[in-house]
């Protein structure tokens, strides 16, 4: 599902997880741990593995993934109990689009609901500092600092669009909508005199 | 990741609202020339002939251009007048639940006729301040719809102006979007959670009947002392 070139995928990718092989394999023991005393990886060793490796892995029955604790019992209670304030940018940058690619590989029901529950309750927050006048400063910068990298995108293209409207308002220049001309109808004798129409910018 | 469509690349600067104010050159607007002129041909369209003193329509960027050049006075449009824009904005505040019909390009159009026609509009700083109140109560009116999404739904912007499409385009697809993208995930998850229920349960079935297994000691499996 992930898009080739997006470098935000890419980064929710390397997120590493626990996981626990089922089968052994051979020759690998090293290539995932240096520290490995052995050359073979073992059957039920667990490993610290990024995520792009897990879903061809898990879907072939061969690992077994352990969610991550930003996903545990005590997060989520943290959720319920104010979604607003978890500071998810600290748990994991990708919250969202990591536990979005464990779902293609653990299927939990519950996990898909965590993680919609979460953006809903989040949602507002953003849309108020993003595209409200009469957001706070330091509300903007208390919540800069708990979100994850996807709500960061959305609220900084919000905030875009609203100081460019902002600065479009006070700098609408005499006549930009007209285009520059060249020839006048009249003769100008003074070509410093010549009433020049501002460029479109 | 899906992004914002063909569009997205304009948001990523001030060019979005350049654009919108680009499109709204194209709104017709009437003007009282001071200049004789024949009939003139342009690309969208013939416009004149000019007499002094004639009112006569022309797209708001040839509008805005002779205005600049002192060649003619504008004639405020209707919506403009000061009785109109405070029943506009009554209107406005009173019904939350719909947005007043205005004209798409209302906040570009006003702009550039507050800055550049400044003799021809009457009561210019009682209409400047309408406006604004105008522009800020239909954006909080806005933010609270949106606030109400909660879940991938088809939302209606009905009667919302160019430029206040524009301020909120990039965040409203984006979060829409998410929404989107999490609904879908969880029903794969969901689909393939079930599948692999029923796959399960079968096979349990196809081994039930036989009972060729005998079911496992779990003592068997403790070290023995």
């Amino acid at each position: 599902m992930a898009d080739y070139w997006n470098i935000h995928d890419m980064l929710a990718e390397e997120e590493k997880v626990t996981a626990y092989f089922n089968v052994g394999s051979t020759g690998l023991g090293r290539a995932f741990d240096p520290s490995c005393d052995d050359e073979d990886l073992k059957e039920g060793a667990k490993l610290e593995i990024p995520l792009w490796l897990t879903k061809d892995l898990a879907s072939r029955g061969m690992i077994k993934v352990e969610r991550p604790s930003y996903y545990g019992p005590r997060v989520k209670n943290d959720l319920q109990a104010d979604p607003r304030c978890v500071n998810l940018g600290e748990k994991s940058p990708y919250f969202y689009d990591v536990g979005l690619r464990l779902l293609e590989v653990s299927h939990d029901p519950k996990l898909a609901e965590l993680l919609n529950l979460t953006f809903q309750r989040r949602y507002q927050q953003l849309l108020i500092a993003a595209l409200s006048v009469q957001a706070d400063t330091k509300d903007i910068t208390r919540l800069q600092r708990v979100l994850s990298a996807e709500e960061k995108k959305l609220f900084d293209d919000g905030r875009l669009s609203r100081s460019s409207f902002e600065s479009w308002r006070e700098t609408t220049d005499v006549c930009s909508v007209a285009p520059q001309t060249t020839g006048m109808k009249r003769s100008q004798p003074n070509v410093s005199q010549r009433v020049v129409a501002p460029r479109l910018s | 990741m899906a992004d914002n469509g063909p569009l997205s690349m304009l948001s990523m600067s001030n060019d979005e609202m350049d654009f919108v104010e680009f499109c709204a050159g194209m709104e017709p607007i009437d003007i009282i020339p001071n200049f004789s002129y024949s009939r003139v041909q342009i690309i969208d369209g013939e416009y004149g002939p000019f007499r002094p003193q004639m009112q006569v329509s022309v797209p708001f960027w040839l509008a805005m251009l002779l205005k600049s050049r002192r060649r003619c006075a504008i004639v405020p449009p209707t919506w403009l007048a000061l009785e109109q824009l405070e029943k506009v904005l009554d209107e406005e505040r009173s019904n939350q639940a719909v947005f007043q019909p205005l004209p798409f390009h209302y906040i570009e159009v006003s702009e550039q006729l507050l800055k550049n026609a400044k003799d021809d509009i009457p009561d210019l700083h009682l209409v400047r301040e309408k406006l604004r109140d105008l522009q800020s109560v239909r954006h909080n009116k806005i933010t609270n719809g949106m606030n109400q999404i909660d879940t991938a739904t088809t939302v209606e912007l009905d009667n919302l102006a160019g430029m206040e499409i524009a301020t909120i385009r990039s965040f409203f697809v984006g979060t829409l979007n998410r929404f989107h993208l999490h609904e879908k995930k969880a029903e794969e998850a969901a689909t393939r959670a079930a599948e692999a229920a029923r796959a399960a349960s079968e096979a349990a079935r196809a081994r039930a009947p036989g009972a060729t297994e005998a079911p496992q000691n779990p003592r068997q499996l403790r070290r023995p002392r």
